[in-house]
């Protein structure tokens, strides 16, 4: 049992989001950012689209009634375990009636805390995301609070034998920083319309899981058009001219013009970018992102080998390798 | 008539979307989901949803099984037979027999008078003409199972609401420009509300979640 002792002002339980369901209007949701989810799930043994807590903006704290495995990692905050700073990237196991308290994240803005075999929740339309806006999902899809009480999708492994912290080496975590975002620009042959944009922008106060606003001095003819399917990343031009990122929560269709959209490699470096904060928004060529996309899978796949090695060094002590004929 | 001619251009690094101008009209929306069933028909590897709107369609996929270029040339060989089509394209898969859907209208929304004024009719004329015609699914959005109607009679067309509501209930029927709609939760909203219906219209936990798809068509019945 997870006991919410003190929520912060924005928790809700998110995976990796639902897809297939856009001809409905179904958004993907999920976690903001996405790498971290992964490699934290990684680390504790899960599935890489298991549920966790997505945490922002404020402080708060957890108790736990029973054993269970956690990491947290993304943000960075002050995390204390019965008084005891903890650090990101490294699972902790817990004892009945350990707290844990989380600062406001000090830097970048998510912060996920996992569990082993997952946060529990009801998969609702193929997942178990926090649909905020469509009220499903999750927790009844709405936020987690005070008082709340959640569960761990089964209790852990009987096998498992970490109860000691280990900590995923630092070459494997993700970066929090990259303030440098690529895009890929829309290429119309027949549009007389090419919204043209790069360069510096601020991400403006009005930004949330549905999109990031950007505030940048570049004048941009932003308008409005037969509304188009849209997806998280896809930049907009309203008829202000300010752009909007489509972030997870965004709906399937937009009537902005559409400049273009942030490659799926640098989307989760985005949304950990904080209100007031300066990015880049660089052009890049679909090979490009492609590379860098490659790049972000084989971080995951190397995460989940080194798993896989320590988790057999660590619960067959004595290994006898086959000779070779 | 012909379509005008599509322009094909990537939506990021895992979408291909397909758009034929800005119009709206009953026959390019069946072109468009006929084109779009007929790329999702294709199966090709590693697409995970076509998705139809108005006068576009995307195809999204997963970046990491298919590139971008495969894609396209996939959905340009699929467009090529139909380029100087005179008739919507037919969609590969026998698109099954939907009749059309009857919703019942309890004509009672909170702006159906100041419609009536602003239209200069009676309210019974606006219940009417809102009530006597069969409507097209255009295009889902907005939230899930917001389906977007059309065409509304002329005579009704308004633009939205200066001020937005906060808060719209659920099983509104509103109008606003050319479209209708029932609100299928409760969002904010700046429609002008006409009526309510207890319809379900969305429903996460059932299946199929949406009552109503691109392509249906659509009846309110006045009611009480």
């Amino acid at each position: 049992m997870i006991a919410i002792t003190r929520a912060p002002a924005y928790l809700t339980i998110q995976d990796l989001g639902r897809t297939g369901q856009r001809s409905i209007g179904v958004p993907r949701s999920g976690a903001m950012d996405r790498l971290t989810l992964e490699v934290l799930n990684t680390l504790l043994g899960n599935a890489r689209g298991d549920a966790a807590l997505e945490w922002a903006l404020s402080a708060g704290e957890i108790t736990f009634d029973e054993g269970v495995r956690f990491a947290i990692g993304g943000a960075e905050a002050v995390c204390l375990l019965n008084g005891q700073a903890i650090e990101s990237w490294r699972t902790y196991r817990t004892a009945p009636g350990d707290r844990l308290t989380i600062g406001a994240p000090s830097r970048g803005r998510f912060l996920y805390i996992g569990v082993a075999t997952g946060i529990q929740a009801d998969i609702v339309l193929g997942s178990r995301s926090t649909y905020l806006a469509g009220g499903f999902g999750g927790l009844h899809g709405r936020m987690v609070r005070t008082r709340d009480v959640l569960h761990s999708v089964a209790q852990s492994r009987a096998n498992e034998v970490r109860d000691l912290a280990v900590a995923l080496p630092a070459d494997l975590r993700p970066r929090l920083s990259g303030d440098r975002i690529r895009f890929i620009h829309r290429v119309d042959e027949n549009d007389t319309f090419a919204g043209i944009i790069a360069g510096d922008f601020v991400i403006s106060q009005s930004s949330d899981r549905t999109g990031y606003r950007l505030a940048g001095d570049t004048a941009m003819s932003g308008g409005s058009i037969t509304s188009e399917p849209v997806l998280p990343g896809v930049i907009q031009l309203p008829p202000g001219g300010e752009p909007i990122v489509l972030m997870a929560d965004a709906p399937t269709i937009g009537g902005y013009r559409i400049a273009g959209a942030v490659i799926s490699a640098d989307l989760d470096a985005l949304a950990q970018r904080v209100p007031g904060e300066r990015i880049t928004l660089a052009p890049v060529t679909m090979e490009e992102a492609g590379a860098a996309l490659e790049e972000r899978e084989s971080l995951v796949r190397d995460v989940e080998a080194w798993a896989r090695n320590h988790r057999t060094r660590s619960s067959s002590p004595i290994s006898i390798k086959p000779l070779r004929p | 008539m012909t379509f005008p001619p599509p322009s094909i251009h990537a939506l990021g690094d895992s979408a291909v979307t397909v758009r034929f101008g800005d119009a709206i009209s009953g026959e390019l929306s069946d072109h468009v989901l006929g084109l779009a069933r007929n790329v999702g028909a294709e199966g090709i590897e590693g697409v995970i949803e076509v998705v139809p709107s108005y006068a576009s369609f995307s195809v999204i996929f997963d970046p990491l099984v298919v590139r971008f270029s495969e894609v396209r040339e996939h959905v340009v060989s699929i467009l090529e037979p139909f380029r100087f089509s005179p008739r919507p394209a037919r969609g590969a898969s026998p698109s099954r027999v939907r009749l059309p859907i009857r919703i019942q209208v309890r004509y009672d929304g909170a702006d159906v008078d100041e419609v009536a004024r602003r239209t200069g009719m009676s309210s019974e004329e606006v219940i009417q003409l809102h009530s006597g015609r069969e409507y097209r699914v255009f295009v889902l959005g907005f939230v899930p199972g917001f389906a977007y109607l059309g065409p509304l009679d002329d005579r009704l067309e308004l633009p939205r609401r200066e001020a937005p509501r906060k808060r719209v209930p659920v099983g509104s029927v509103a109008i606003a420009g050319t479209q209708t709609a029932v609100y299928p939760s409760s969002t904010p909203g700046g429609w002008h509300l006409i009526g309510t219906t207890a319809q379900t219209m969305f429903d996460p936990h059932a299946d199929p979640a949406a009552l109503l798809e691109v392509g249906d068509r659509v009846i309110f019945e006045p009611i009480g």
